[in-house]
């Protein structure tokens, strides 16, 4: 099955080209990635690449575009068409034919003119890319939640931290204003303690590429790599509802809603409470699961998170009494915040300001501006890997609870579930061979 | 009633004997059920395993069910049936499996068909027997059966297996050899690490780097542990081979700055920052900044404008991140940098660890600064600067200050800026004083100041600011006057000022009183619209259409049609259909109001107006009123904006209405943008029928 794809995509030569070109400069930007406001030339830009360019992709692609001290030189697909049509957008906006392609990432991370990659993949090919980037030296924007499981997350920031790497998460919510506000209300006591955290998920599984039901076997389409695409998880048969944009509504390749949203909505909450390292040390929940059909992670969820810290959070998706995003609930208040809305009691706090000796969250134009920024400074960015990792804990805590249907116990510290072998082994799955991380 | 009594009767022995006994397994029907799936395929129904899958569920709990189910499953999968139903059964096994699992686990991979469904499952199985039998399997395993055991092992931290897997690093093969690799690292041991050393020499050149990093993640996990000797040891190994990349040597630095005593890592750090590698220096600078070194700060700093324009950023950004020794002398001393890039990191470290003493050189780099990214970084770390004495240092400077004297009063205007954004509210008397006497551009960000820090209680002490009425001045009263959150009383401290007033001091509290909508001055108001005095008359009129509440809406709506110009038409038409729109009335009435505003529209100007308003009140009614619209020719471009807005927000609760005028408003010419938006919109809602 696997081999012969591999074979055929000159695997080992790949792997030793990867591995030997280990070169890249994360500690060092050059002089003139430096760029002057409004002034730089071509040949001083960062340099990206771009690694997955269906959706989400194709989106990060433009706000890289729009940045003018940088310059994407490379795009990077095993679905031709999507790469196709990336290159022409890089090609149409720089007005030239320079755009590299590549069908094999570990070529590209192995590209030494790179300077940054962007990385948006389905779930499972998350921590592999990743990681490969890190051991080329490459700074990283990449696609939440961090990755597939809890065990390839640690692997993934343990390589990042051992490299240096400036590391930038799409938990773009942090870049927004009403978030940020939001989060300096909390953090600034104005609620007083907070003793419950409640975060609104979606439900259900909504169709986004018009593939729901296609689930007859079949040859896949020319255009793509469906070996590479199953990649390390296990070996099934191609059909159109397993693969683009609706691979997260099954567990060998995603999350469900709840691991779509946990890197936004709960990410907020631990932002909130200066908890970004931070992990429940117990959780709880149910939820409920297709019976039938191709699509199997659960479409309505409640879980019950509690932390060492002393409060608890709910995390419910498709429940009415918990309101979509998130809400800090204080003893002398209450702070709600999503997408363009925000809400308080006393409405009052809408209003406060906050003085010098208070906290003040970074602000940042947009989120790639603030990674692009922190690339040359080497600042921390707004949503660091070890952040982004904790933020996608309670999910995949939630996940075991789930489907064991009892309660777990977590050491944040160590991250392993306490007296209970066989949900801390779920934090982990097999890889298919020749895979490895 | 009898019958109720009877069913709660044999609920409740129902759930007694729940509580006693348990759930148990019923083997013989979840063989049923897997015999009836012997040939499932992918692709089929699943409800069938789902069924299989929830029988198990239910007995998660119970370790002696779950054997029964174990032993069930386990039946099936030594039989013949499908792949697929295989590698369903194996997923099971995945959660449940024991050491009894094992052997017919192993028996699966002798297969590379179905090898990669029993690693799915050992690899989770929690016995030793499963890291005995994967072991057992290495040598004589298919290279891809072999790759995926060592995977498992080392997903499994199998400690006991390093001493076998090394060997596999120095495979010829290189997809195997790189696999080992990977589950030496995850292993991670002492043990692993050294049997890794052992074959070093063995391992391929291409991928040395990878078994380096390997080395590091085991240093890297001997320091987590508290073993620091042994982490330095192995990160001294790789920070030592010169001819490894500097990727890789910046991380064996780093490690080993951490792991060993900090004497020892300052001479290192000292003798490193005279080296020429540039990127093995920047390691040690940041590193200097994290550990909080003095003497390595203490050096970097001083060669801080020898080094390149990116390591004095990166040393400067570092210094603000750790808060370290020497930041703010280092920061302070980088603010006459030629490289603004070195300048904005100094600031934004000035912002995190600056005291009163950076006021000075703060504001003057505010004031000097031709870039505007520099100005906005000074005045917001003035903003931001943490040290406690910071406000009644700022109150003393503005205290001395003649504001009368134009020298140095760029600088002035940036104590003022931050007086009023931190909130000083000791520098309340100087900062009047300033908008009193001073110059205009000092006057200015005075009253900006005065806005942030005065509330009702300061206007008396500031109403002769009034005799200039400008419309700053009236900005900060009115500012002032509305922090008091109920409009009743706001107007209290202006109404004694119009006793006696001339007719320009008069027309500035009538735009304060109107802006501030105490309905206790509404009279005074009204009764200035009497004034003989044309200014006046003019002035009070002005200042009702702009009161904020609901008070004075019938008279707008009265003077749209009956105004005397038709400029005082205009102005009320508008007052009139904001003070609608932020009415509190209900929607259906807010709805109908704005739709017949339509028809008092002065001129087209003003349809537009409503048009915009519409979008905010979506009914049936503000639809109709935006489709009958679409035919007139000036206002359609606002007209087919409102219909589409309409529809985004009622398309999902009233899809007949916003189709059928979505479908008009494509039929009216729309822009490209509003005919891709509306089509789409229309696609959505035939879809989702």
């Amino acid at each position: 099955m696997s081999g012969s794809a591999i074979n055929r995509r000159d695997f080992l030569r790949n792997a030793g080209i990867t591995a030997a070109g280990v070169i890249g400069f994360p500690y060092w930007i050059r002089p003139s990635a430096l760029g002057r406001e409004g002034a730089v030339s071509p040949g001083n830009r960062i340099t990206v690449g771009c690694v997955g360019m269906g959706w989400q992709g194709e989106a990060n692609l433009r706000a890289f575009l729009a940045e003018s001290d940088c310059h994407v030189v490379a795009v990077c697909d095993i679905d031709r068409k999507h790469l196709e049509q990336a290159r022409r957008q890089v090609n149409r906006h720089y007005g030239n034919e320079d755009c590299k392609t590549y069908t094999d990432y570990r070529e590209m991370m192995a590209d030494p003119t790179i300077d940054v990659v962007m990385l948006a993949l389905p779930d499972h090919w998350h921590a592999l890319v990743a990681v490969a980037a890190a051991r080329a030296g490459k700074d990283i924007y990449g696609e939440k939640p961090l990755t597939h499981t809890l065990r390839e997350g640690r692997i993934l920031c343990d390589a990042v931290q051992r490299y240096g790497i400036i590391w930038q998460t799409g938990s773009w919510q942090r870049s927004e204003s009403n978030f940020r506000f939001a989060c300096e209300l909390v953090r600034n006591g104005r609620i007083g303690r907070v003793y419950m955290v409640e975060v609104g998920l979606p439900s259900g599984h909504r169709d986004f590429a018009g593939t729901q039901g296609q689930e007859t076997m079949g040859p896949p389409p020319p255009e793509l790599d469906y070996e590479t695409w199953l990649g390390p998880a296990p070996w099934a048969p191609y059909c159109p509802a397993r693969v683009h944009k609706n691979w997260r509504w099954i567990y060998d390749y995603g999350g469900g809603q709840l691991m779509d949203w946990v890197g936004h909505h709960v990410d907020i909450a631990h932002w909130g409470l200066n908890l970004d390292h931070a992990s429940p040390v117990e959780i709880e929940g149910s939820g409920e699961f297709p019976k039938d059909g191709l699509w199997n992670t659960a479409t309505r969820y409640r879980l019950t998170a509690k932390y060492a810290e002393g409060f608890e959070m709910i995390i419910a998706g498709g429940h009415d009494d918990i309101r979509g995003g998130t809400r800090w609930i204080g003893t002398d208040g209450w702070v709600w915040v999503t997408r363009g809305q925000l809400d308080a009691h006393p409405k009052r706090l809408l209003q406060e300001r906050f003085g010098p000796s208070e906290e003040h969250l970074p602000r940042a134009a947009n989120h790639v501006r603030n990674f692009l920024d922190c690339v040359k400074s080497r600042r921390q960015t707004l949503a660091p890997c070890e952040t982004a990792h904790r933020s996608a804990t309670p999910g995949h805590l939630g996940q075991v609870a789930m489907l064991l249907g009892r309660k777990i116990r977590f050491d944040p510290k160590t991250e392993k579930i306490l007296n209970d072998e066989t949900a801390d082994r779920m934090l982990s799955h097999s890889y298919r061979s020749p895979w490895s991380l | 009633m009898k019958r109720s009594f009877w069913m709660l009767f044999f609920g409740i022995l129902i759930g007694l004997s729940n509580v006693s006994l348990g759930v148990s397994l019923d083997a013989a029907a979840l063989r049923a059920l897997l015999e009836q799936s012997r040939q499932y395929d992918f692709g089929q129904s699943r409800r069938i395993l789902t069924d299989i899958e929830n029988q198990i569920k239910a007995v998660y709990n119970s370790p002696e069910e779950l054997a029964k189910a174990e032993a069930v499953l386990l039946e099936v999968l030594q039989s013949d049936c499908s792949f697929a139903l295989k590698d369903f059964i194996c997923r099971q096994l995945s959660v449940i499996g024991s050491a009894r699992s094992v052997p017919a686990l192993a028996g699966l991979l002798k297969d590379p068909k179905t090898a990669a469904l029993a690693q799915y499952a050992l690899v989770r199985i929690p016995d030793a027997q499963a890291d005995k039998t994967l072991l057992e399997h290495l040598a004589s395993s298919e290279v891809s059966v072999r790759i995926g055991l060592l995977t498992s092992l080392g997903l499994r931290r199998t400690q006991t297996a390093a001493e076998a897997i090394a060997p596999y690093a120095a495979d010829e093969n290189q997809a195997v050899a790189e696999t080992a690799l990977s589950a030496l690292g995850q292993i991670g041991t002492s043990e692993a690490a050294a049997a890794l050393e052992k074959q070093m020499e063995k391992i391929l050149p291409a991928l040395k780097p990878r078994a380096y990093d390997v080395l590091l993640s085991c240093a890297e996990k001997r320091l987590q542990s508290g073993q620091k000797a042994e982490a330095a040891s192995l990160f001294q190994k790789v920070y030592a081979k010169k001819d490894l990349s500097g990727l890789l040597r910046s991380a064996a630095l780093q490690g080993l700055l951490q792991s060993i005593p900090p004497e020892q890592a300052d001479r290192l750090m000292l003798e490193e920052l005279e080296g020429e590698d540039a990127q093995i220096r920047t390691v040690c600078l940041l590193w200097a900044c994290r550990l909080n070194r003095p003497a390595v700060i203490q050096r970097a700093g001083q060669k801080m404008s020898s080094l390149p324009e990116w390591e004095q950023v990166q040393f400067l950004t570092a210094l603000g991140e750790a808060k370290s020794f020497g930041a703010k002398e280092t920061a302070l001393s980088a603010l006459s940098a030629s490289s603004p890039e070195v300048v904005l990191a100094a600031l934004e470290t000035l912002s995190v660890v600056g005291d009163a003493s950076c006021i000075p050189p703060l504001a003057q780099t505010a004031a000097q600064t031709t870039e505007r990214r520099i100005r906005q970084a000074a005045q917001t770390a003035l903003e931001r600067l943490p040290d406690p004495q910071t406000d009644a240092a700022i109150a003393q400077l503005l205290e001395k200050i003649d504001f009368t004297a134009e020298a140095q009063s760029a600088q002035t205007a940036e104590l003022l800026l931050a007086a009023g954004r931190r909130g000083v509210r000791e520098a309340f008397s100087p900062i009047l004083k300033a908008a009193s006497v001073g110059s205009r551009p000092v006057r200015r960000v005075a009253m900006e100041s005065l806005a942030a820090l005065a509330g009702p209680e300061d206007i008396s002490r500031m109403t002769h600011l009034l005799e200039t009425s400008d419309a700053e001045v009236i900005k900060l009263m009115v500012t002032a006057a509305s922090k008091q959150s109920e409009r009743t009383g706001r107007a209290k401290p202006f109404l004694p000022l119009l006793a006696g007033a001339g007719p320009q001091k008069t027309a500035a509290v009538y735009q304060i009183l109107g802006r501030l909508g105490d309905p206790d001055s509404l009279e005074v108001l009204r009764k200035g619209l009497q004034s003989e005095n044309a200014d006046l008359q003019e002035a009070a009129f002005r200042a009702l259409t702009e009161w904020p509440g609901p008070e004075v809406t019938e008279e707008m709506k009265r003077w749209s049609a009956e105004g005397k110009s038709e400029s005082r038409r205009v102005l009320a038409f508008r007052a009139y259909v904001r003070m609608v729109r932020q009415s509190e009335m209900p929607l259906p009435q807010k709805a109908s109001t704005l739709a017949e505003a339509m028809g008092l529209a002065p001129r087209e100007e003003e349809k537009k107006v409503v048009l915009a308003s519409l979008a905010d009140v979506p009914s049936e009614q503000t639809l109709k009123a935006a489709v009958g619209c679409l035919t007139q020719e000036s206002i359609r471009p606002e007209a087919q904006a409102a219909v589409l807005a309409i529809c985004q927000k009622l398309s999902s609760e009233h899809p007949e209405w916003c189709q059928e005028s979505v479908k008009k408003l494509l039929e009216s010419s729309p822009s490209e943008q509003i005919a891709k938006a509306a089509q789409e919109l229309l696609n959505a809602m035939q879809k989702s029928r």
